[in-house]
């Protein structure tokens, strides 16, 4: 190791001495926990920072086990402003339910270490262990609030779903090594290239994909999805299904593209049938939810369905425009979902005992809560994917990309059902403005402080991306591709 | 000369501690055994120059796993444990068939991995050429392996943290799901509460 091998991993360094020092001052603070936040945040910007100044170049470290290149620093960044809009969330609403503990920020920033490391990894072992960091530390925010017994299911169904897709995916690489003789990428790929796809290297494909496909919650593997997002407190919530998504997204691109380069015919073939399976469940599932956070988390499903589609298309198409879609969709998608669930942790934080995220609490809100009404609809209407903000452009070139790769009928039908899902966004709206509320509100203190930055951000980041995309995809279409040179 | 008496000695310690084990009635009696056993295990290693497998076994089995079994045995608060009464008919003719089947499995296993081991040119000279065992494991762990090692041990960190994090008794717990056992409705609307 040499100084050289630390600046590679530099992001994560800071990240981790933050984590510690969060763990450290915890004990020293009383209520205010304005310490820990501040040292958290700083420290996200201060990793997301560092990686955009490292952009430009290739840099290997740990004997190729991680590299920072641009497409590892275009998720990093992305890793750390999904986590500074998560830890902005996070303050009143803990507080809320007397659990603002420091060790929430250090679980928070280690699981962001975890993803960091599997978009730099170019070796099995070191994606590995960052896929089980991310999801450990994970786990356990799943399950923050020990005294609701909502939290706890979630965090123990996200365990157990969680680890057995481990074991899957672990199963699949460990059949792809017995093939290779090899755990970096690069030589896997190439020991691949003289076998074949034969098909062993199929099963192993398909046991890779399945794994993996739990971990981002495809269908029919999305079940544990809605019980976790449900139970999970709100922040921690928004940022599991932005945060570890794009995670798996970063490396299950990598994986496939380097790794199982050999069986692309197979894996297109299974992600275009789980594109389909996923679009339709997690839309027509989302229509009949009551339930604004569980609807969230079908409609976090359908996402993935479209961005399924992206990555059937990229094993079929010839260039990278697939891939470079699905980077600009999951950057597009970070500030929409987040954003939505921001409105959630607001209400809650207002009314803990008494909010229930129905649509019936909805109605009338616009009067009541203005604000958070026009968000939450500029969020539902980006979601949709409405001309003008992030979710149209994400949508636009992702589409664009799945007809280009002569798959038009997939393209049709990811139309077709963003058109179905308009209705359970826009129905949000229509309740917030047009209806009248069933009971009476107590007048709530509108929510200020970091909630309201991480409001704005979550906004300015869906109308930039929407009215001007061109160097977000300049950014997309520069990281990826480029993934050993 | 005195390596090979040293080695009967603590052979047939290890398996009289290991007879001890599945004899005794008395739960404590056999763990107590086991420790024995797997420290003579250690010495026999030891023996053979597998100086690291020889820490490891002290370490790991002589003191994490034991740790463990001790705490089970403690939480359950077991005393007696009588084998025969415990154990259905039909298990003792499942364990003839099996137990026999279990050991062909390992000796093959074992064979067969030393088999290829020196057919790829890794034999004990080679080893010794290396440095030892210890020396070539350290190299692998600690240079081509550095960063999962370290990554490995953060997520050892967060395990931790979890454990406190989920466990630590709090001042004002009366939230806490337990104190709602007795109080049906009540234990019913913290179940529905949303978060």
């Amino acid at each position: 190791m040499t100084a050289m091998d630390l600046i590679v991993i530099l992001p994560e360094l800071i990240l981790v001495v933050a984590g510690c020092l969060a763990l450290v001052v915890e004990p020293y603070l009383k209520k205010d926990k304005t310490a820990a936040v501040t040292i958290v945040a700083t420290a996200l910007v201060a990793s997301g920072a560092v990686a955009f100044g490292l952009a430009g170049e290739t840099r290997a470290a740990f004997g190729n086990m991680v590299v920072l290149n641009d497409y590892a620093v275009f998720f990093k960044v992305l890793f750390a402003v999904a986590g500074v809009i998560t830890v902005l969330m996070s303050p009143r609403y803990l507080a809320a339910y007397d659990r603002h503990l420091g060790e929430y920020y250090a679980l928070l920033l280690f699981a962001i270490v975890g993803m960091d490391i599997m978009a730099a990894a170019r070796d099995l072992m070191a994606f590995y262990v960052g896929l089980e960091l991310m999801a450990v530390s994970s786990y356990l925010l799943a399950g923050f609030f020990r005294y609701h017994a909502r939290s706890n299911e979630a965090a123990l169904k996200y365990f157990l779903t969680g680890a057995f897709a481990s074991a899957i995916t672990l199963y699949g690489l460990s059949l792809v090594y017995g093939f290779a003789g090899a755990t970096n990428y690069q030589q896997i790929g190439q020991a691949l290239q003289a076998t074949g796809n034969t098909t062993a290297i199929a099963l192993a494909t398909a046991l890779v994909v399945v794994g993996t496909g739990f971990k981002v919650s495809m269908a029919p593997f999305h079940m544990w999805t809605p019980d976790v997002y449900q139970g999970a407190p709100t922040p921690v919530a928004g940022f599991f299904s932005v945060g570890p998504k794009a995670a798996g997204f970063s490396a299950i691109l990598m994986l496939f593209l380097t790794v199982l380069d050999v069986s692309r015919s197979t894996w297109s073939i299974l992600f275009i049938v789980l594109a389909v399976l996923t679009m339709a469940v997690g839309n027509l599932f989302a229509l009949a939810q009551k339930n604004i956070k569980r609807m969230l988390a079908y409609s976090s499903i359908a996402h993935v369905g479209y961005l399924a589609a992206g990555l059937g298309a990229l094993g079929r198409a010839d260039d990278d425009l697939a891939g470079q879609a699905i980077l600009l969709y999951l950057a597009a998608y970070t500030f929409m979902n987040l954003g939505a669930f921001a409105i959630l942790a607001c209400l809650k934080t207002q009314d803990p005992a008494g909010h229930g995220y129905t649509l019936a609490e909805f109605a009338g809100l616009a009067r009541r809560a203005p604000w958070a009404a026009v968000l939450m609809s500029l969020f539902m209407f980006s979601l949709t994917g409405i001309p003008g903000t992030a979710g149209f452009i994400g949508k636009f070139y992702l589409f664009n990309a799945v007809v280009r790769a002569d798959l038009a009928w997939l393209a049709v039908l990811a139309v077709i059902f963003s058109a179905v899902s308009a209705y359970y966004y826009l129905r949000v709206i229509m309740y917030m403005f047009f209806r009248e509320p069933e009971r009476e509100y107590v007048p709530r203190e509108a929510i200020g402080g970091p909630l309201a930055a991480a409001l704005a951000l979550c906004a300015a980041g869906v109308i930039f991306i929407g009215l001007l995309p061109g160097s977000l995809w300049d950014a997309a279409v520069s990281s990826f591709g480029n993934f050993f040179g | 000369m005195a390596e090979k008496i040293l080695f009967i000695i603590f052979a047939s310690l290890a398996v009289l501690g290991a007879l001890g084990v599945i004899t005794r009635t008395n739960i404590v009696h056999g763990l107590l055994l086991l420790v024995f056993t797997f420290v003579n295990v250690a010495a026999v290693f030891l023996l053979t120059q597998a100086y690291f497998l020889a820490v490891i076994q002290v370490l790991v089995y002589a003191g994490a796993i034991l740790v463990l079994f001790a705490f089970v045995v403690m939480f359950l608060n077991l005393k007696e444990f009588h084998q025969l009464e415990q154990l259905h008919g039909t298990q003792k003719w499942a364990v003839l068939v099996l137990a026999p089947i279990l050991l062909a499995e390992i000796v093959v296993v074992v064979a067969g991995a030393t088999w290829t081991s020196v057919g790829a040119g890794i034999t004990p000279d080679a080893i010794a050429a290396q440095g030892g065992n210890v020396r070539v494991l350290g190299i692998t762990l600690f240079n081509e392996m550095l960063l999962p090692f370290e990554m490995a041990s953060l997520i050892l960190l967060v395990g931790m943290v979890g454990a406190i994090v989920l466990a630590k008794k709090e001042d004002g717990a009366s939230m806490a799901l337990r104190d709602w056992t007795g109080d049906e409705e009540a234990a019913q609307a913290v179940v529905e509460q949303e978060v």
